[in-house]
Formats: C-alpha cells, sequence, structure tokens
C-alpha cells in the first residue's frame, strides 16, 4: 500500500519546543506556574498532532493516535498536568518535564523514519478493529506511562528526594493499567487470531515478564532488607531494560517487515 | 519434615525467586521465538503435549526454555496456592478479634492471589485440554461448497466466502469477509449461522474461527483469499477472562482501603 501523507510537523516539533521551554523555567524559577503553562501548550499541541496524525489517511483511524511511541508525550504530559493540579509538590511531580521531552525528541525522529518507510498508517482490517485496538493501546501506553514515571520519581526518591515517595503509587497505577490492557488484548487476541494468549508472538512474552516485574516489585515489599529506598533503586534500574525490551525489537521490526 | 516444607512452599521469598526465573526466562522466550516462529506458531493451535511431540522434543535446542517456564509456572501455582491456603487460615482464625472490615481486607491479598492461581490453571486449562482443529482441515475458497464432520457426528456445510472491500483511501483492502455455515445433527435437524473475520462462532460448545490463509504473496486488491476454520473447544478461556477483572477490581480494592485505614489510624 503506498500512501502519501502529509502532516503537521510543525505541531510536533512546537510541542517539543515547549517541553524544552518547560524545563528551562522548572531550573529557573521557584514558583512553577509558568513550567505549567508551556507543559500544558506542549500537552495541546501535541494533542493537535496526534489528532492530524488519526486523520492522516483521509479515514479518522483513533488506533493510529494511540498504537504508536509518538503517544507517549501526550500520555506522559497529561498524568503530569493532572497530577500537578492535585498535589502541592509541584516541583517533583514538573521535574518529569525532563523526561517528556527526552521521549518528544526522540519520537520526532521515529516519525520521520517510519513515515518514510511508509510504516506509519495501517489499513484496518476486521483482525484489527478500531475499538479494541484503540482500547488495547491506549491502555497499554498509558501504563508505560506511568511506570516510566514512576522509574523517574523512584530516582528522585532514591538520591532523596522524600516528596518522590509516590512512586510507589504510581507503580500500583502501572499494575492496574497493564493487567486492564491484557484483558483487552486477550479478548482482542482471542476474537482476531483465536488465541488469549499468542504463543508465538515475542510481544506478549515480554508483556508477561514485564506484569511478572510488576508482581515481583508488589511483592518485595513483604520482604526484609528490601527498604523504600532499595526499591526505588531497582525500578529507577529496571527502566533501562523495560524500554529496550517493549520498543526496541517491535520498532526495527518495522524496518524488516513490509506491511501488508 | 513436612512444616519445613510447607514453610518453604508458602515463603515470600520463594515466590521472589520463581518471579524472577519467570521473567528472565519469558525473555530468553522472546528472543528466541522469533528466530523459530513456524515452530512455534503451531502451538497457538495445538495442544501442548501434541506439539511437544510433534515439533518441541525434536527442537529442544529452541524449546529447552518453554519446559522450563513450564516447570517455573507450575512451581508458582503450587506456591500461590499454599500462600492462599495458609494465610487464609491465618486469618478466619483471627477473625473475630479484627472485625469483619479488617478481615475482608487481610483476605484480600489472598482471593487476589487466588484468582492468579485460577488464572494459571486456566492457562494450563487453555493449551493442555479440549478440542483443536488442524491448520487446513475445514477450509473455505471462492467457487466451492464442502462439507465436513465435526466431533459427536455432526455435519458442517461450509459456504463460499464473501468479501467486502475498502474504498479509497484503503482501495482493495478488505474490509470484512465472512462464511455460511450450516450444522446437521446425527438426527438429521439443522441450523444456519454466519462466521466472519474477527467475529468467531460460538455454537453447541464449539467455538469456530474465520482465517486468512497464511501467504507468502500480497494478495491482489479486490481478491477474496483462502480462508480457513480453526475449531476448538477451550475450557481455559472463562476462567482467564473472568479472573483477570475480578483480580484487578480487588487490587483496586486493597489499595484503596489500606490508605483509608492509615488516614483513619492518622486521625
Amino acid at each position: 500500500m503506498n500512501l502519501s501523507i502529509s502532516l503537521p510537523f510543525w505541531l510536533q516539533y512546537g510541542a517539543a519546543g515547549c517541553f524544552l521551554i518547560s524545563a528551562v523555567f522548572w531550573f529557573r524559577s521557584k514558583r512553577h506556574i509558568i513550567d505549567s503553562l508551556f507543559l500544558l501548550t506542549g500537552f495541546v499541541l501535541h494533542s493537535w498532532f496526534l489528532w492530524s496524525l488519526g486523520n492522516a489517511s483521509g479515514m479518522f483511524m483513533p488506533n493510529t493516535m494511540v498504537s504508536l511511541e509518538v503517544f507517549m508525550p501526550w500520555g506522559f504530559s497529561a498524568v503530569v498536568l493532572l497530577h500537578g493540579t492535585f498535589t502541592g509538590r509541584k516541583r517533583t511531580v514538573n521535574s518529569a518535564v525532563f523526561l517528556i521531552l527526552a521521549f518528544a525528541v526522540a519520537v520526532s525522529f521515529q516519525v520521520r523514519m517510519l513515515i518514510s518507510e511508509n510504516s506509519l498508517v495501517y489499513p484496518p482490517g476486521p483482525t484489527h478493529p478500531a475499538g479494541w485496538v484503540t482500547a488495547f493501546f491506549f491502555i497499554e501506553s498509558m501504563a508505560y506511562v506511568v511506570f516510566f514515571l514512576a522509574c523517574w520519581y523512584a530516582l528522585l526518591y532514591a538520591r532523596g528526594n522524600e516528596d518522590a515517595a509516590v512512586f510507589h503509587n504510581y507503580i500500583i497505577l502501572a499494575f492496574v493499567l497493564f493487567s486492564l490492557s491484557q484483558v483487552v488484548g486477550a479478548v482482542w487476541s482471542y476474537i482476531g487470531w483465536a488465541v488469549p494468549f499468542h504463543l508465538s508472538s515475542d510481544r506478549h512474552y515480554i508483556s508477561a515478564a514485564f506484569w511478572l516485574f510488576l508482581a515481583l516489585y508488589l511483592h518485595l515489599k513483604l520482604l526484609s532488607g528490601w527498604t523504600a529506598r532499595r526499591r526505588a533503586l531497582l525500578i529507577a534500574l529496571s527502566f533501562l531494560p523495560v524500554f529496550y525490551f517493549r520498543y526496541i525489537p517491535y520498532f526495527l521490526s518495522h524496518f524488516r517487515e513490509q506491511p501488508q | 519434615m513436612i512444616k519445613g516444607i510447607w514453610k518453604l512452599l508458602c515463603s515470600v521469598k520463594l515466590t521472589a525467586w520463581i518471579l524472577v526465573s519467570g521473567i528472565a526466562l519469558l525473555l530468553v522466550g522472546s528472543i528466541y521465538v522469533p528466530s523459530s516462529s513456524m515452530g512455534f506458531n503451531t502451538l497457538n493451535h495445538m495442544r501442548m503435549q501434541d506439539w511437544f511431540r510433534e515439533w518441541g522434543l525434536q527442537n529442544l535446542g529452541k524449546t529447552w526454555w518453554f519446559l522450563a517456564l513450564t516447570a517455573v509456572l507450575f512451581l508458582l501455582g503450587i506456591n500461590t496456592g499454599c500462600c492462599v491456603a495458609d494465610r487464609l487460615l491465618f486469618h478466619w482464625k483471627r477473625r473475630r478479634m479484627t472485625g469483619m472490615r479488617i478481615f475482608l481486607y487481610r483476605i484480600t491479598p489472598s482471593l487476589i492471589h487466588a484468582c492468579f492461581g485460577i488464572m494459571l490453571l486456566g492457562h494450563f486449562a487453555s493449551v493442555c485440554i479440549g478440542y483443536r482443529s488442524s491448520p487446513m482441515e475445514f477450509v473455505s475458497r471462492q467457487g466451492e461448497a464442502a462439507q465436513f464432520k465435526l466431533p459427536g457426528g455432526i455435519q458442517m456445510g461450509i459456504g463460499e466466502p464473501e468479501c467486502s472491500f475498502y474504498p479509497e483511501p484503503f482501495a482493495g483492502e478488505i474490509r470484512q469477509c465472512g462464511i455460511r455455515l450450516k450444522f446437521t445433527g446425527s438426527e438429521g435437524g439443522s441450523v444456519e449461522r454466519n462466521v466472519a473475520l474477527g467475529r468467531p462462532l460460538f455454537w453447541n460448545g464449539f467455538q469456530i474461527h474465520m482465517s486468512r490463509v497464511p501467504n507468502k504473496t500480497d494478495p491482489k486488491p479486490f481478491s477474496t483469499p483462502v480462508f480457513q476454520l480453526l475449531i476448538k473447544r477451550d475450557p481455559g478461556l472463562r476462567l482467564i477472562l473472568f479472573c483477570f477483572p475480578i483480580l484487578i477490581l480487588l487490587v483496586l480494592y486493597f489499595y484503596i482501603e489500606e490508605k483509608r485505614l492509615r488516614s483513619s489510624v492518622k486521625a
């Protein structure tokens, strides 16, 4: 399938720029209104870009908005803005703008690479019903977003920031969201491929490993010696393997196989 | 001696080590599976013991981790079962001292683990028990109607596949395909049902799935491909899909209740 797509990339770069300015203001300002405002502006621009991506083929496909990593900066900023609204620990919560900026820059390159490989938009099909696909990727991506934020706050906590103890709640939320995504994914897999767990898909094994890792963390609290600080260090260190196994092989597979 | 074994089986330390082994084996599996995807693909539509007999044992170099993973998950099931029994008994004996609300809060982790144990059982049942049709056993092609026999002496008539296609910008891509099926029982009565891609048919204890026959070349636009029907009886599926949402709700209840109890203690 050859689909010519034109996207308003200035929105994506504009959003990344806003995240950068937000990060600068986070350093410079003691009150966190300005960095929150730039974070909000970045969120709005990125939302607009995702909307354009969903309509890129001329047919509205919500799954395209959530099934790629380009959704991650949206998820990050939504969670941080929401949390920031209800907490007095704005400095700690808003510090995640550095993580958001890193993801926003990385996915800007990734979108360019995928579009050059014609792998950005896949045709819809009966085994990829928009409802199930959108629900699954939205919940799963949000689970990873919450987990990566937990990694960030765990790093701060391990370095002595007591306000970042909130990382534990983030892990519980990640566990709940990821479990929910696996239920939705199992139903989609079952109606599409007749199996609730695809035993020939590496992605499913990685998901199961991640679920077990979250379960392992929840059990560590019951073991002597596993203080909050030590658990925080484990979560912070787990960022790299989780990121690698979830995204890198899957991303590289776009370049090995041409879309059907 | 028995007390020592029971204590070991109930220990959280053992759980942690089993989980670490499980994570390691799953990650190893995620590396092995893509390199022999054809061999593992057959596992999706065969019972595990049949798959081992036909492919797994001859390719132990590629499947050793799967054997180890099965053993580790089996051990995790035993560990979970023992923990649940031990904790439930412990809290049941103290329920009058603690009150109903605290009792329910304290047994929630055990209930979460019971759900997880049942889901593990469901997965084992799903891959080991029931009926699976073989790939290409029930095929549907354009211009051909066919008759097949199902277990229990049921005749199944398969009609031709009928497809609809997308307009621009995805012109020629399949929107949906369906097949009309006619079941005739041994006593002569018959019923007709439809099955479509992504819309399996649940009939008389059978789960009937329609899928495209894998083809190395890309299908031509607006062409109707060859389809196969995968027919199965999967007793584990309901256990998995029933217990997973309950597990999620229980986890939510547990942590919300924990926060509430902590704040009431502080007050």
